[in-house]
């Protein structure tokens, strides 16, 4: 009787391992394939990628993790594993948190092609700046008429019972674009003329105001925000007439709307953050010369000063800019933004986290 | 008796492992105990109400699912409908559909309704959402639960409660007859939606994007949690601890609660193999509901649908094909649909092969105990059942540390999404093949012993044959929910080169709509799914044995 149940078990393994026959045929153990973990929304086409590869004979396999937050987290996670070999978009927010972790191997990427912008956060061969863009409040134009509504001179102005349960922005502990955003309003309010003040107590009176906060970018813009895209789409609520999100966003509303759009980003000096995302090379890695490669070639003009429409971000290249069709770069503002340093940012970000969570309640 | 002994140790390994790994992380970078965390919940933005909203929404969900399915079931399960199979497949087809496609499903849904009132949708309007949207999704596990033994009672034992003084009018037999009869297997079938309910994460995330419950607050910790970075905070690893230990104990013992109430079910003892439903027409009051269901069950899949032909252009939607271009095409996701359909099929036939078998050794097993130490068998019921319990978060932290300590490389090994596959299909198949066994004969078998057959010609010309039209429903099962999932996929696949259809859909939601055709392509390859999801479980219904015991 057992003999009988053995033979059927057998069976079942026998399965298992001929379903092995239909994959992994891969050994990942050459120079010759590369394997990136980026965020969900990095533009890079399929096309662009075997481009690439035709080129150089490096394959690319791409992993997506969440957002700027999770390719870090994972990097950490993997660490010295050799799972991944290159790291696309953790940003400048997120910069001095992964410099301490020490998960970076150097790059030998010339950095005299980059703009002092892209450098203006890290300037070492461990983080190779590859696209940037600024994040501030857009706002909807057939709210904001110039009227009864004026346009925002001050972020201070958002507390006004106008923009009652009208501004809506992410959540900083699970939005890059929350968290830049969030970094932005500690650098406004520690600068400005009020010395009485700060960052906290403007989220406190904006919390009386009823700002809407989501978990990420897609609800915020897409369902909230009446300004932009997302009136078209499924789900759409339209109660907020603000929404954090890029400068350039309008740009990119009016790229794909034949020149039209009633989103306009908000010019407020100090009140947006520069985001600088980086291509790393990963500790555990052993494909140093495919990773120089591919950073190379990524950061090349031909390929960078495509930017502004293979990942909708400014070039990180000297001179590189976005282009001009369809109203792209004149609804695109580049605003005075924010400075503040990485390692600031990393010395204090659990604690403004934690505050903010707790003022936020 | 040892290969069913190493196939429980096998599976209660595959269950706890991870959750032990993921624990042990957690609690090691965790400052305070859970307690104190818990304590903190409505004192910090990420964590305010998620317990209160969880525990409201599933009750409510669970209270809403019961009063549209026991209807249903009942009109179902009483009488026979034209078409009936294909009435039976539409209406118990949205539990196997990929949740985050019912919520596009209901969010495309709440756009028509909202062009239709001239209004735009609230967030009340959405939490009622919500909870349609639940009963939706769940609607099948009441179905399932209560319809089979409705279908078998003999129409004499109501012919007789009729003739007593308290069953002389529909309260009195519904309360002295029905009730009795059916509540085991109502409170299972609600102990069932709850848990769903409870951990429902695509929906709660999409529909309510203002509201988080505590599964959508822990995929808001996942990142960091269980990393030792001291600028990064102990609290993601804090809460993630402490809400799965909310939503673990909570399941349990919804769990131990629907496993001890189906054991109870004593209806089989009314039943009968004979159809003893009542022939009915469309034309009729009862008719008029039944179809006032099917708009309610197939609205979220026309919506669905009819979004992938509409697409933005220059300040108005048009109708357009684009959508199913690029989803053929694969101009905007890493594949094409018939590549990510290619895979999922794949992943589906490979879980089938091994979640067939081990189910039915864990059902043998379930079934054995039942007789000899029934109270093993609940908790052997329960461990089988716990997949569905555990949040995606903790088995895919779990997963990730098993990997990183053994071989890292083997995360991006084509078979690891079979894991997630499979602790999500087995269940299901226990849950078929449970109530079959008990519904054999065990006379059969012993008399075929007696005339000298071995175990393995009892197994096959008996035992099997006799389970086939189960073992039939319990692969469309598997191959619904393994062509659908999502989540597990999403936690363990995103390693591996295999992009299945859910995933590809996932890829294509993630990225910001600027770009119009993104989202009708995601609506298209949902559609795809859904048609084939549809296809497959009305060609296997008529398998279905004619009350298959009461269970799923």
């Amino acid at each position: 009787m057992y003999k009988n149940k053995v033979f059927l078990i057998c069976l079942i393994m026998i399965c298992s391992i001929f379903t092995g026959c239909l994959g992994d045929e891969n050994s990942y153990d050459d120079d010759k394939k590369l394997s990136i973990v980026s965020y969900d929304a990095f533009g890079m086409s399929q096309e662009l990628l075997d481009q690439f590869t035709n080129e150089t004979g490096i394959d690319v396999e791409i992993t997506r993790a969440g957002n700027s937050g999770g390719v870090l987290s994972t990097a950490i996670q993997t660490k010295d594993t050799g799972l991944f070999d290159l790291s696309i978009g953790i940003d400048n927010s997120y910069l001095g948190t992964a410099l301490s972790a020490n998960i970076f191997q150097p790059l030998n990427t010339d950095r005299s092609i980059f703009s002092s912008r892209a450098l203006s956060s890290y300037d070492g061969d461990l983080a190779i700046p590859f696209d940037l863009a600024s994040v501030c409040i857009n706002y909807d134009s057939t709210y904001v008429d110039g009227g009864n509504i004026t346009i925002p001179t001050s972020l201070w102005d958002f507390t006004d019972s106008t923009w009652d349960g009208k501004l809506v922005v992410q959540n900083p502990r699970t939005s890059s674009t929350g968290r830049s955003f969030f970094l932005a309003t500690v650098d406004y309010f520690s600068n400005d003329e009020d010395n009485l003040t700060d960052h906290k107590d403007w989220w406190q009176s904006m919390r009386a105001n009823n700002i809407l906060i989501t978990d990420g970018w897609t609800t915020a813009y897409e369902s909230h925000y009446s300004g932009g895209y997302g009136q078209w789409g499924d789900g759409f609520i339209g109660d907020a007439h603000a929404v954090v999100s890029y400068c350039h966003s309008p740009g990119v509303e009016a790229y794909y709307g034949g020149n039209s759009t009633t989103s306009v980003a908000l010019d407020i000096d100090n009140a947006s953050f520069s985001q600088i995302e980086y291509i790393s090379f990963l500790s555990g890695s052993d494909k140093s010369v495919s990773a120089n490669i591919f950073v190379d070639w990524l950061v090349s003009s031909e390929i960078n000063s495509q930017m502004s429409t293979i990942n909708w971000m400014y070039p990180a290249i000297k001179g590189g800019d976005i282009i001009e069709d369809s109203g792209y770069r004149w609804h695109s503002l580049v605003p005075v933004d924010c400075d503040i340093d990485i390692l600031d940012i990393d010395d204090n970000i659990s604690i403004w986290l934690d505050e903010w969570d707790t003022a936020m309640a | 008796m040892k290969i069913r002994y190493a196939i429980i140790l096998s599976w209660a390994i595959l269950v706890i492992a991870p959750l032990i790994l993921a624990w042990n992380q957690l609690e090691s970078i965790a400052e305070r105990n859970i307690l104190q965390t818990i304590a903190d919940f409505n004192y910090k933005f990420q964590t305010k109400d998620s317990i209160s909203f969880t525990f409201l929404v599933a009750s409510l969900s669970t209270i809403l699912t019961l009063i549209i399915g026991l209807p249903l079931a009942w009109n179902l399960g009483r009488y026979n409908w034209p078409h009936h199979n294909i009435l039976r497949s539409i209406f118990t087809v949205p539990f196997v559909m990929p949740s985050i496609l019912v919520a596009m499903g209901f969010l495309a849904l709440l756009d028509w309704i909202s062009i239709i009132l001239e209004h735009n949708h609230s967030s009340e309007i959405r939490f009622y959402s919500l909870l349609f949207a639940h009963a939706w999704f769940n609607l099948a596990l009441v179905i399932r639960f209560c319809e089979p033994l409705l279908s078998t009672i003999d129409s004499s034992y109501e012919e007789a409660c009729r003739l007593l003084p308290s069953g002389n009018t529909n309260i009195g037999r519904l309360s002295k007859f029905w009730l009795p009869l059916m509540w085991p297997n109502i409170a299972a079938s609600a102990a069932l939606v709850f848990v769903f309910s409870f951990t429902s994460f695509a929906l709660v995330k999409f529909i309510t994007p203002s509201q988080r419950n505590l599964e959508v607050v822990m995929s808001n910790q996942a990142e960091w949690a269980g990393l030792s970075v001291p600028s990064l905070s102990r609290a993601p690893s804090e809460i993630v601890l402490a809400s799965s230990t909310i939503q673990l104990i909570t399941i349990i013992i919804a769990l131990l609660l629907s496993s001890w109430l189906q054991s109870r079910s004593s209806g089989h003892h009314l039943s009968t193999l004979n159809d003893g439903r009542i022939p009915m027409s469309f034309n009729s009051m009862r008719g008029i509901y039944l179809l006032v269901m099917l708009v309610f069950i197939i609205s979220p899949m026309l919506a669905l649908v009819s979004s992938s032909f509409m697409i933005r252009e220059n300040d108005m939607m048009v109708f357009s094909f684009q959508g199913w271009k690029s989803a053929f095409g694969g101009s905007h996701s890493p594949t094409d649909v018939s590549q990510s359909l290619f895979s999922s099929i794949g992943y589906a036939f490979m879980t089938i092969l091994l979640s067939l078998p081990i189910g039915y050794f864990l059902s043998d097993s379930i079934y054995n105990l039942e007789k000899k130490n029934p109270r093993l068998a609940l908790a052997l019921d329960v461990l089988v059942m716990m997949p569905l319990a555990l949040s995606a978060v903790m088995v895919g932290l779990g997963v990730l540390l098993g990997l990183i300590r053994t071989d890292p490389e083997l995360a991006r090994s084509w078979w690891i999404p079979l894991y997630g596959h499979l602790m999500l299909t087995t269940p299901f198949v226990v849950r078929v093949l449970l109530p079959a066994m008990r519904n054999l004969n065990p006379n059969l078998e012993e008399a075929a012993a007696l005339l000298g057959a071995n175990y393995f010609k009892r197994l096959i010309f008996i035992r099997l044959s006799l389970l086939t039209p189960s073992l039939i429903v319990a692969s469309s099962l598997v191959f619904a929910i393994s062509l659908g999932e999502f989540g597990a996929s999403w936690v363990v696949l995103r390693f591996t080169e295999f992009t299945t259809l859910p995933v590809m859909i996932g890829d294509l939601l993630s990225r910001p709509g600027y770009d119009p055709i993104l989202r009708p392509a995601a609506n298209a390859a949902g559609t795809i799914l859904l048609l084939i999801t549809l296809v497959l479980f009305m060609s296997v219904e008529r398998f279905r044995p004619i009350g298959s015991g009461g269970e799923f």
